[in-house]
């Protein structure tokens, strides 16, 4: 397998433009972090796009920022915090490998999102313009620098999560938002999945502006670093803002929907959700499902789909789901999820699962015509991660 | 417009008597009847449309779409009609596809803070059905009395408060679109990812061009604890302008930043006397919401911000009946401006704010230059501009003269950075403005996915892109920088 390392983005196009004469196929990569993240693809070749680094303009006072796409997440989001600033949709690295960093690209690609996407939003949310290569070689961009922009088709919307299936991107345009000081958490102790996931609803409903809504079960606290002592489950509510508030806002919260309710410790707080967002309980998991979910479905999916362990976030609409062996096929957590209203993905399995089950929850047929069109709208030789989301497209 | 086709005109009474089959009651083409559906908001174009269908239900809908793909008859989806980029603008040899009537409101889901409507719903309705539960709908474009969800989703609108709650696309979970063949694909649903290729973001905006909306899941919101507005006058509008910018780096996202120069403010006094600063040449208007320590100190912080950006007077609502009455004139203001003039256009660039000094002062010169006045009404914390150009259209020369002085405004913020359109469309209004802002190979890669969703280009062709590109089997016409293969060939 060849692997490409252009240096800029017109040696990338020519790359590409090539491949698709030859029929030729290439697995779009930054630094590889996501290598076993969708299904397994064969190419012949390896499109490597870390060299395509380093941030082109940062405005904070536009809350803008234009980069790279090989531009390390790491480096974006120190570069931010320099300036009080951070990506509102809270991406974590999800590398499978510590020796593989993130990059911008790749993070947005593949739709990372962390826990304050239940009110700020996902990365879809946050890329307002980019730079692409299409699968002929063609460079060509798309949105913006300005937020409120309707001219033409909104593509960053269909470059999030497409897992490179359609264009490798080199540039990107994100969103800024201003970075809140540390966080507040109220802990609810030894709730029932139902009733946490009532109380996050509940607090998701309410005007208290809660930034995190989490419900956490013994096993997946046995997991994390923080010290919880013995309760059976904690569902954590965190609150974001100025020092001020918080004080007032945990105590109405408090006072309305939790009277059990106590404060962490801000140390605790900090790296309760650090650890969360790195999906810390799940580092060494075998088989791991990322499940999207109507928020009020979230117990009665868990339910059914009995799982080793899990995470409740966003007040429901995500769960983290572990089977320790093959316990459930992928058809069965599928069909589960479809038959709640949401979709599941094989965010974690075996070369061979993923080979075999579907990773991505199928659709109907006409919704696959649809995406196999879309796909040829911009790839039609078929150049980009070949399979990558579903089998033939 | 595209050239009407013949064969299609010829056919009108057949192709009338099928719909009428389809959707009995739902047929307009009597000749007087169809001048009431001759334009939408953008009333300088008009043209009658070659018959109306007022479709009651999805399936219906589904019915129309597919009879006029298999009669290759092109088809014009419209809501409200309150497009003012020419959205709706029928087409002589279209049929216009009116989602009116499909108006129910089919499930408001509070556990799931979702609502699940009919396209024909207004976006106020939305909120008006849950304002009881204390929950609401987001996006507010100032048509929102009249304007459908269904409307919203082809147009991706926005409103006063995108600043910190975005527009239509950031506040949807579902769509069912019907496509051109007819059939129906749903899109997302109650969850809070769709799964797959994000397709609803790739709809939402795209001017009816790729599908019917025929229902919709909404995302609602709890209403903040508390929302509070404050004005601030200026000695000039660039002042104004270097607050919004100072605003926003200071860390602080107000749900909205509005800016009002002295033209306007003249207009609503008049017209509903809001008791706006006298001595002021501009105002801001900025509305914090949220919980109610976080606003109090918030707008303390606003008050030095305007002080220091050299604000003259500074006021905040301590009351629902206070904050009202500083959204009175800001509310009324296209109305207003509609009584000083016969005629308006009204331009919807978005441009970096830092840009707002430079731009707004460019503006004013160009006024003088084509000798019309201009309004500036604004979204500032979004930097999106809508210069309200005066004129008159029974004045020779006038029409062409705002239209000169409008797309010289779009220029230029396309120059400073900024788009050709924040929240209106490109409907017709724009369409040939887009190279402006995009190089052939990037309207080429938009257009293939025309092609993917519509590849005989029968809904709503002639907006949005300049030319009509062909398809072709497999995928599309490849076009490289801007050379199309064959070029002597001729290409429908």
């Amino acid at each position: 397998m060849e692997v490409f390392e252009p240096a800029n983005e017109a040696d990338a196009a020519a790359i590409v433009s090539d491949a698709a004469v030859r029929g030729r196929t290439l697995a779009i990569e930054g630094l590889g972090s996501k290598r076993g993240l969708g299904r397994p693809m064969e190419t012949t070749g390896v499109l490597k796009l870390a060299a395509l680094s380093g941030i082109i303009v940062y405005e904070p006072d536009e809350l803008v920022i234009t980069l790279r796409a090989g531009t390390k997440l790491r480096d974006v989001e120190a570069a931010l915090a320099e300036k009080n600033q951070c990506l509102a949709f809270e991406p974590a690295s999800w590398s499978f490998d510590a020796a593989a960093e993130a990059t911008i690209g790749g993070t947005v690609a593949a739709g990372v999102a962390g826990t304050r996407r239940v009110v700020l939003g996902g990365a879809r949310d946050h890329l307002i313009g980019f730079r692409a290569i299409n699968g002929q070689g063609d460079v060509f961009k798309a949105g913006g620098r300005v937020v409120k922009n309707v001219t033409g088709y909104d593509l960053p919307k269909l470059a999030a999560g497409s897992f490179g299936t359609l264009f490798a991107m080199t540039e990107l345009t994100l969103r800024c938002y201003p970075r809140t000081e540390v966080p507040t958490s109220l802990v609810v102790r030894d709730l029932s999945v139902a009733q946490g996931c009532a109380l996050l609803r509940k607090a998701a409903g309410s005007a208290w502006e809660a930034t995190g809504l989490c419900h956490l079960p013994r096993t997946a606290l046995d997991r994390l670093g923080t010290q919880s002592d013995a309760a059976q489950s904690l569902t954590v509510i965190r609150f974001e803002g100025s020092a001020e508030s918080m004080a007032a806002r945990a105590k109405g919260f408090a006072q309305a929907l939790a009277p059990d309710a106590s404060i962490a410790a801000d140390d605790w707080s900090r790296r309760l959700w650090s650890e969360l967002a790195q999906l810390k309980p799940f580092w060494n998991t075998e088989s791991l499902w990322r499940v999207s979910v109507p928020p009020a479905a979230a117990a009665r999916a868990l339910q059914l789909l009995r799982p080793e362990c899990f995470i409740v976030d966003w007040a429901g609409g995500l769960l983290w789901v572990e089977y320790g062996a093959a316990l459930r096929t992928a058809e069965e957590v599928h069909a589960t999820v479809l038959d709640l209203g949401g979709h599941a993905m094989l965010f974690r399995g075996s070369d061979e699962m993923r080979r075999t089950a579907a990773v991505f929850a199928p659709r109907d047929e006409a919704t696959m015509a649809l995406t196999r069109r879309v796909k040829q709208a911009f790839d039609p030789a078929g150049v980009f991660n070949p399979g990558r989301m579903y089998a033939g497209i | 417009m595209p050239e009407p086709n013949k064969d299609v005109l010829r056919r009108r009474p057949a192709i009338v008597e099928q719909l009428r089959r389809l959707v009995p009651d739902g047929v307009v083409a009597d000749q007087d009847a169809l001048a009431a559906y001759d334009c939408d908001a953008l009333t300088a174009y008009r043209q009658k449309p070659l018959a109306v269908v007022l479709p009651r239900s999805a399936d219906e809908v589904s019915a129309v779409l597919a009879f006029c793909h298999r009669e290759q008859v092109r088809v014009v989806p419209r809501g409200a009609g309150t497009s003012l980029s020419g959205g709706a603008f029928p087409l002589a040899d279209g049929i216009l596809l009116g989602l009116s009537r499909m108006s129910r409101i089919l499930e408001i889901d509070l556990e799931n803070r979702c609502a699940v409507v009919e396209p024909g719903v207004t976006n106020l309705a939305i909120t008006k059905a849950v304002e009881a539960q204390d929950f609401y709908y987001a996006p507010d474009p100032s048509s929102q009395v009249a304007c459908s969800i269904g409307g919203n989703v082809a147009e991706n609108s926005g409103g006063i408060h995108c600043l910190k709650y975005g527009l239509t696309t950031n506040n949807l979970l579902g769509v069912e679109l019907a496509l051109i063949g007819g059939e129906r694909i749903r899109l997302g649903g109650k969850a809070m990812e769709a799964g797959g290729l994000d397709l609803i973001g790739l709809v939402t905006g795209s001017e009816g061009l790729l599908g019917v909306v025929t229902e919709v899941t909404v995302r609602l919101l709890p209403k903040p604890e508390i929302a509070r507005a404050s004005l601030a006058g200026f000695p000039s509008i660039e002042e104004a302008g270097r607050c919004v910018s100072s605003i926003i780096a200071s860390g602080l996202i107000p749900a909205a930043m509005e800016i009002m120069d002295r033209f306007a403010m003249d207009a609503v006094e008049t017209y509903c006397a809001p008791g706006y600063p006298r001595d002021a040449a501009a105002m801001l208007i900025v509305e914090l919401d949220g919980v109610a320590v976080d606003v109090a100190s918030a707008l303390r912080r606003v008050e030095e911000i305007a002080r220091a950006n050299g604000a003259i007077s500074f006021s905040t609502s301590n009351s629902e009946a206070e904050r009202a009455r500083i959204w009175l004139g800001r509310k009324a203001a296209f109305a207003a401006a509609g009584r000083i003039a016969p005629d308006m256009l009204c331009m919807d660039g978005t441009i970096p704010r830092r840009e707002l000094p430079r731009v707004l002062s460019r503006i004013r010169e160009m006024a003088k230059h084509y000798d019309l006045p201009v309004a500036n009404v604004f979204h500032a914390g979004d930097g999106n501009l809508h210069p309200l150009i005066m004129f008159d259209v029974m004045r020779e020369g006038d029409l062409e003269k705002a239209e000169k002085f409008g797309a010289d405004i779009l220029k230029l913020c396309v120059e400073a950075g900024g788009v050709l359109t924040g929240e209106h469309g490109v409907g017709i209004e724009k369409r040939d403005l887009m190279p402006l802002m995009f190089a052939p190979e990037d309207l080429a890669q938009q257009e293939r996915i025309k092609c993917a969703f519509d590849p005989d280009a029968l809904l709503n062709p002639g907006k949005v892109f300049p030319s009509l590109s062909a398809c072709v089997e497999g995928g599309a016409m490849h076009v490289h920088k801007g050379r199309l293969p064959f070029p002597n060939l001729p290409r429908l």
